[in-house]
């Protein structure tokens, strides 16, 4: 990171600019990156918590000017200070730059800024003039001679982007604030549009996702998030409801060709879906007999009900992809095949092998040890896993071991124990679904490690474990657990269901040209584009990425697609600038936890209405209702619509 | 219920109140442009802003619940400039042709500024030239004059379930378009939630100002919702028709019939005089001359042929009173039960 | 209607069935639409006609004109005996003739109404679970129900699946007609029917006579119930009817088979025609006596939900033009018997004290805001919903109804269905709707709609004139190429004078309510030279 000249992001001043280099004081709140793209350097930000500036080449008028017009032409035109009181701002700034300011300008500019951002209606108003506000202050120099006949000043270069604390969290950027918006004014279509621009499976990921927008959602700090994906779940089921037909917008491409894909998982289809709309001809290899991949297989029904995601899936199909079912590639046709035969080929086939517990006796085919993927397979396929088996110990703290001990109440497992190396507090499944299991009365055995399975005749009969103990944080920065000695003890049971993780089947790959994987299996791509090092071939989910959240999984295959179009259309395959802002973005922070807002809270969100656990823990029935489309509405409410822009100035690297 | 201070004066509402509403409530006015009861709040003019003690942000009264124990500041120096400061960037580009609007007199805008007394406007922003975008041979449409409270939006959206007309473009350029002219039904809900004269009744333009109109609340003559409306008189002409905000079963609004079906009462074809048919043309006759020889023609056939010879067909149309009046002339006078009306058809 | 118009927000099911309400009913359609948008409720669209409520509805079901009660059914046969989804309890403690009903129903397989009614099981039971299991569920209907032949099973019909549901007598529930007039509740209140004085007491009934003849001051009043509007034509033809006095109605365009009705009117002895314009009627009649517009009377209305509003006097009578009242008191006068009345409030105190079900309702009250009747006594609030808690005679019956087939049915000579009905820019027979610019340019003139696959095979274009005729006459009218109607159904308003659609319709009557079969009748369509 290279010195900063002046800061005043997050309300924290840093003024260097009367001092010698040696001197220079770090600003905390902030760093910014030096380069923006390749050759281009990042010289100054101007943005929603204030001014960072490196150096006093650039013009800090013209930097305003620049800034205040990005946030006129972001501004949604939805109340009057923000629509009006920008485009003044911005016209005067102008004005200024070409040096034809006034010296009332000054007071205009000082007084609008601060109604602005005192009562707009959303955070583009809000956040735009606060910058202005620091510049007017800090650089009162600047902008007194810009008033006063200054010389025009010539327009540096700069970059724009508009953004949101959850738009910016979502792996896949959905327009987040735009479609709660919809909700919130009744236009429950509109807001699918804006979902099915990007994602075509909003039933699913309205259900299941990991919901990272939420964890950035800035009325956190007021009150509660706001509930992000059960709104998107809502407009779902309204459309199901009502029976509407979706509407998808198509338009085909220049030049169109064909495109296989391996893996009808949310990656798959949404590579799948996003080339259809482009008029590409899509044909899926998928393995199983169902569409959906680990969310098919890994998810149960009482979390994402089967027919949601079969609908979902038959609606891309409505658009022209073909999906080949029980075709395995690698073994029923070739990939060398598949690569011959089409334009591109994208690989998602996820990661569906059950990591080893390196454990004594899990190699020996013991009946009743089931690994996870497998376990949650046979029970979403309808059948009960191992019908002898009661009494059940799975291993791991993800949100597949805990789908496995909830799956087992409702294939009549009356006991049912979790195990896990560490504490409740570094257990990375979902906060919800660990909240739910534990009313459904699963037994949680913290700071437990299996060591060894026990069997009798080539059957389980118990788990042998560990106590652990919390020691030094490692480089995940979670406390090591190390066992504590001579603590060995065995857990009666008759199922062991180790799902401490998943791998990835590389099989398929054997013969491919220039395909590279890493040492975890995983395949290596292209962070920007997902092409491997073989032209045709892309790949993204879980096989690239290694097991990780479904919505991450459904952004690699849009990003697939964009490239995959691209390559057919004889486009090179770059990074867009958007990318080089989403790395920026990594390091400034677009959402401030700590930020105090200053507004009114006290507005809890929406609880859903959930089956009572004592009903729900033994059934497939979906235990979560959706909203009315009142409560969706009084939801939507909520949202503080954060959007806010970033501008950059930036110049060419001149070594 | 959830207790809270508005300048100072204890309040009781009940949970979800806004804090607009409990200003109401407890007779302190907060200034409101965009606010219709009938719609949910829009939030557009941010002209009730008001202070919360302890909280930095100012807040608008309209879309903010009322929390326990907040105290509120209705107005403040800030507040007042915060007011002012929207209301003069609406002036930046409003054309002040009060003297030809329709609405002059009754604009919500025209009332503002002058509560605010706002005599000058130091704010520029070049004025768009824009055409008139959208209108229904009912509804003139008056781009300048829009200050885009959204109110019309709103109201096609949500009390129409329609959503012809939306808020489209960015920025300074954005304005209110018609998103789907197919389904616009010339209902005039548009029209009659705005506060300005952005949206003018094409059939009344420059018939009347609004000062020298009398309303008369009555019932609309055409379906069985029997919606409330005002009839709008001038020199014993009606000269349009509106509704009063949450009124009647309509809560204030209308359909195309109602709100612009009221030419025919000033129809030229309009009879003004009993007719008697001579020879096969209809002669002008007196009062007189017509009821008599009604009461005659019937006394005769009711004389030759017995009551029941005479049918009468009484009205929908008509009131109730007249109703009873007709079948007590036709059981009463007439002498038969032949009396029906057009319920069947 | 049992329940007020603004109770459909608390539905949480709708059935709306023969009913365009977005165009004829617009203020009640907000409410629909808010129940659907806002509120979530489930609206099962019954019509033979894409009509605009289609757009909200979770399921449209496109029946063939004049099968309701197939239809109808239908759904209950799916909800009693195949998914046994019905109200046991309300049925037994509110209800009587289940047991021969539910017997009727058995026929009425989903199978056997598809094929009657053209709707696919599967919509069937997706309708009759929706409508089952969302309690409230409300009913609305309006002409499509009632103009048929079959009209009054149809109604009843409706009653049945209400009372199967338990949905009679709560809020948010209802068999809600919507009236097609702003007064037409209240002429039937106030005794514009031929077998009832005012608040539906009977002719018939000694009593009820003697205490109108007594507060008439007269010694006696007719018994015999008289004529219905639909028999008084075809008695004037016989030459039984002698004499007419017509007050603000225009049948020669708003009757069925016009040609009929005007050979009737012509063999009268003397027509009184009382309007405001000389309509296709007054043209006909002997004297015409020029009445009022509702701008220039007071008095009151009775709107589809039963309540009593005032209408106030906006202007003078325009000309020599007067209140229709004072010209009714005026001829009676004339006729030897003085009725004289100081203003319209004096004639509400008198009907007041003859009428129970309107005793309570004062200008006084009505000042202050809109009664719905009953209401008995100046202290009653009124009766917002009815039934509350028990029926209007004691206990709901359950009738068993069979389908019956419309009068007249497509043919080789005759293969389409025409249905006439209103469009949102015009009323009834256009003479107020059409007397101004504002809504004549929205809808300038008649336009058949037609389906543009049957448009094809007549090689018909948009903006084609059509000749449309039925075995009673003919009309040439400009086809409108919509997928409103289904193919083999042809839609004609009957708002046009100049193209009066009746002249086709068939004049076949509801035995029970004297309500003629507009809504199906055979026609063929030819391309017009």
């Amino acid at each position: 990171m290279a010195e900063i000249l002046f800061s005043s992001w997050g309300g924290e001043v840093v003024d260097n600019r009367s001092k010698e280099p040696q001197e220079y004081e770090t600003a905390s709140k902030v760093s910014l990156p030096e380069y923006f793209q390749q050759n281009e350097e990042i010289k100054a930000l101007i943005g929603w918590y204030g001014i960072v500036l490196r150096t006093s080449e650039v013009n800090i008028v013209d930097l305003c000017r620049t800034y205040m017009e990005a946030i006129q032409e972001k501004s949604c035109g939805k109340c009057f200070l923000c629509r009006i009181g920008t485009k003044v701002i911005a016209d005067t700034l102008g004005r200024m730059c070409r040096g034809k300011g006034r010296q009332a300008d000054l007071e205009i500019l000082a007084r609008l800024a601060e109604s602005i951002s005192e009562s707009s209606k959303c955070n583009i108003g809000q956040s735009g003039p606060l910058p202005l506000r620091h510049a007017l202050e800090y650089f009162a120099d600047d902008f007194a001679l810009a008033a006063n006949g200054g010389a025009a000043i010539p327009a540096g270069t700069y970059r724009s982007k508009l953004t949101a604390p959850c738009m910016d969290a979502c792996p896949i950027h959905l327009d987040i604030p735009t479609y709660v918006e919809c909700i919130k004014e009744g236009k429950f279509q509109e807001s699918l549009d804006v979902i099915r621009e990007r994602l075509p499976l909003p039933g699913v990921v309205g259900r299941v996702c990991v919901r990272p927008c939420e964890e950035h959602c800035r009325r956190t700090n007021l009150d509660e998030p706001i509930s992000i994906k059960f709104l998107k779940r809502f407009v779902s089921d309204y459309e199901l409801e009502k029976n509407k037909e979706p509407h998808y917008l198509v338009e085909a491409a220049e030049k169109t060709g064909s495109v296989a894909i391996v893996g009808a998982g949310p990656a798959g289809v949404t590579c799948a879906y996003h080339l259809a709309r482009k008029g590409h001809q899509v044909t899926i290899y998928e393995k199983l007999g169902e569409p959906g991949g680990m969310s098919a297989v890994g998810i149960p029904d009482y979390r994402l009900p089967r027919q949601i995601l079969r609908g979902e899936v038959e609606q891309v199909q409505k658009l022209g992809v073909t999906i080949h079912y029980d075709t395995q590639v690698g073994k029923d046709i070739k990939l060398s095949q598949l690569e011959a035969d089409n334009d591109a080929v994208f690989i998602a086939h996820g990661a569906h092998l059950s990591s080893a517990m390196r454990v004594e006796g899990e190699n020996d085919g013991y009946k009743g040890f089931i690994t996870g993927v497998q376990y949650l397979l046979d029970i979403n396929l309808g059948k009960d896993p191992y019908p002898e088996g009661k009494k059940v110990v799975v291993v791991g703290g993800g949100n597949v071991a805990i789908d496995c001990v909830r799956c087992s109440f409702r294939v009549n497992k009356p006991d049912v124990n979790l195990v896990y190396r560490r504490t409740r507090n570094e257990m990375p499944a979902d906060e919800v679904e660990i909240h739910d299991a534990e009313e459904e009365k699963v037994v949680f055995h913290y700071l437990t490690q299996p060591i060894k399975v026990i069997a009798e005749n080539g059957k389980v009969v118990g788990l042998q474990c560990i106590k652990m103990e919390l020691g030094e944080p490692d480089e995940s920065g979670r406390r090591r657990p190390v066992p504590v000695e001579g603590s060995e003890f065995i857990i009666d049971c008759d199922i062991v269901v180790p799902a401490i993780g998943q791998t990835i089947d590389l099989s398929m790959l054997e013969g491919i040209d220039k395909v590279e994987t890493t040492r975890w299996n995983t395949i290596v791509v292209n962070e920007f584009t997902k092409q491997t090092e073989n032209p045709k071939i892309f790949c993204a989910g879980d096989c690239q990425t290694s097991p990780g959240a479904l919505i991450t999984a459904c952004a690699g295959g849009r990003t697939a697609a964009i490239n995959i179009d691209k390559l057919i259309n004889g486009l090179n395959l770059e990074a867009a600038e958007d990318d080089y802002f989403d790395k920026l973005f990594d390091v400034v922070k677009v959402y401030d936890p700590a930020e105090d807002i200053g507004f009114l809270g006290g507005r809890a969100r929406y609880q859903l209405e959930m089956l009572p656990p004592d009903t729900r823990k033994w059934t497939f029935d979906e235990v979560e209702k959706g909203f009315s489309p009142q409560e969706a509405m009084a939801e939507a409410d909520r949202c503080l619509r954060c959007y806010r822009v970033a501008t950059i100035a930036v110049t060419e690297a001149t070594s | 219920m959830v207790t809270l201070t508005i300048d100072g004066k204890e309040v009781k509402v009940p949970q979800g109140t806004t804090i607009l509403a409990a200003a109401r409530t407890a007779g302190i006015r907060i200034p409101t442009l965009c606010y219709h009861g009938r719609l949910d709040p829009i939030g557009s003019c941010r002209m009730c802003v008001v202070e919360i003690e302890g909280i930095a942000h100012p807040m608008a009264a309209c879309t903010t619940p009322v929390e326990e124990g907040i105290a509120v500041i209705s107005n403040s120096d800030r507040i007042q400039r915060i007011r002012e400061d929207s209301l003069k960037l609406i002036l930046v580009n409003h054309p002040l042709d009060c003297p030809i609007c329709d609405k002059g007199g009754e604009c919500l805008l025209q009332d503002l500024v002058y509560e605010f007394g706002i005599d000058k406007v130091e704010y520029q922003a070049p004025k768009p030239a824009r055409e008139s975008l959208y209108a229904t041979p009912l509804i003139r449409y008056w781009p300048d004059r829009c200050v885009m409270c959204l109110r019309c939006v709103t109201a096609c959206r949500e009390i129409k379930g329609i959503g012809a007309i939306e808020i489209k473009g960015e920025g300074y350029g954005s304005q209110v378009v018609v998103i789907d002219a197919e389904k616009c039904q010339s209902c005039g809900e548009c029209l009659s939630v705005c506060p300005t004269g952005a949206l003018t009744e094409n059939l009344s333009r420059f018939k009347g100002r609004p000062w020298l109109v009398e309303r008369v609340p009555t019932t609309c003559t055409y379906c069985g919702c029997g919606c409330q409306l005002e009839l709008n008189v001038q020199n014993n002409r009606v000269i349009g028709v509106t509704t009063q905000e949450g009124k009647g079963v309509n809560l204030g609004s209308l359909c195309v019939k109602g709100r612009f079906g009221y030419e025919f009462i000033g129809s030229d074809e309009r009879l003004t005089t009993p007719l008697i048919k001579k020879d096969g043309e209809f002669k002008e006759a007196s009062w007189e001359e017509a009821l008599t020889l009604v009461a005659e023609r019937f006394g005769a056939i009711k004389e030759e042929f017995g009551p029941d010879a005479i049918g009468g067909l009484s009205s929908a149309r008509c009131t109730n009173e007249e109703n009873y009046l007709f079948q007590k002339f036709m059981r009463g006078v007439i002498g038969t039960n032949n009396v029906d009306h057009c319920a069947r058809l | 209607m049992t329940n007020p118009i603004k109770d459909v927000l608390k539905a949480k099911a709708i059935l709306a069935i023969g009913t365009n309400t977005t165009e004829n009913h617009p203020i009640f359609a907000n409410y629909v639409k808010e129940a659907v948008l806002k509120r979530g409720a489930k609206l099962i669209v019954a019509d033979p006609r894409r009509i605009g409520l289609v757009d909200y509805a979770a399921i449209w079901l496109r029946h063939r004109p004049g099968t309701d009660v197939a239809l109808i059914n239908g759904l209950m046969h799916i909800i009693l005996h195949k998914k046994a989804l019905h109200k046991k309890e309300h049925i037994e403690t509110c209800t009587v003739g289940f047991e021969e009903f539910a017997a009727n129903l058995e026929k009425y397989t989903p199978e056997y109404v598809s094929k009657i009614t053209g709707v696919s099981v599967e919509d069937l039971e997706a309708a009759a679970v929706i409508y089952a299991e969302s309690s409230p569920a409300s009913i609305l209907y309006a002409m499509g129900i009632t103009q048929h032949t079959s009209g009054t099973d149809n109604v009843k019909t409706l009653g049945n699946l209400a009372m199967l549901c338990g949905n009679i007598g709560v809020v948010g529930g209802g068999v809600n007609p919507l009236r097609g007039q702003n007064n037409v509740q209240g002429a039937c209140d106030l005794g514009a029917l031929p077998n009832v004085f005012t608040g539906y007491q009977k002719v018939a009934d000694e009593e009820v006579r003697q205490k109108f003849a007594k507060a008439w001051g007269l010694e006696e009043l007719s018994a015999v119930p008289g004529l219905q509007v639909t028999q008084m034509f075809p008695a004037a033809e016989e030459g039984t009817l002698k004499g007419m006095y017509i007050m603000g109605e225009n049948p020669l365009v708003s009757d069925p088979d016009l040609h009929h009705i005007e050979k009737a009117v012509k063999k009268l002895d003397f027509m009184v025609v009382q309007d405001i314009f000389l309509t296709e009627t007054a043209q006909l009649a002997d004297v015409v006596l020029p009445g009022v517009s509702f701008a220039e009377k007071d008095g009151t209305f009775s709107n589809s939900e039963r309540k009593v509003q005032r209408v106030r006097k906006a202007i003078e009578p325009v000309g020599e033009a007067r209140e229709d009242g004072w010209i009714i008191c005026q001829l009676a006068t004339a006729m030897g018997y003085s009725m004289e009345y100081v203003d319209s409030r004096t004639v509400m105190d008198e009907l007041r004290k003859l009428t129970p079900s309107y005793a309570g309702i004062s200008y006084e009250r009505l000042e202050k805001k809109a009664i719905a009747w009953p209401c008995p006594t100046e202290d009653h609030p009124g009766t917002p919903i009815l039934h509350v808690g028990e029926y209007a005679c004691g206990k709901g019956v359950f009738f068993p109804i069979e389908f019956r087939p419309p009068a007249e049915n497509p043919d080789a000579e005759y293969p389409f269905i025409l249905s006439t009905g209103r469009v949102l820019q015009h009323f009834h027979t256009g003479t107020m709707t059409r007397k101004g610019e504002g809504l004549s340019q929205l809808y300038p003139e008649p336009l058949a709609e037609v389906n543009p696959a049957d448009a094809e095979k007549l090689g018909v274009e948009d903006g084609d004139f059509v000749n449309i005729a039925s075995r009673r006459g003919n009309i040439k009218v400009k086809a409108w190429l919509t997928d409103r109607p289904a193919p083999g159904v042809v839609f004609v308003p009957f708002h046009f004078g100049e193209t009066a659609v009746n002249q086709l319709t068939n004049a076949a009557l509801c035995p029970d309510s004297g309500i003629p079969e507009y809504k199906v009748c055979a026609v063929k369509v030819e391309k017009a030279s």
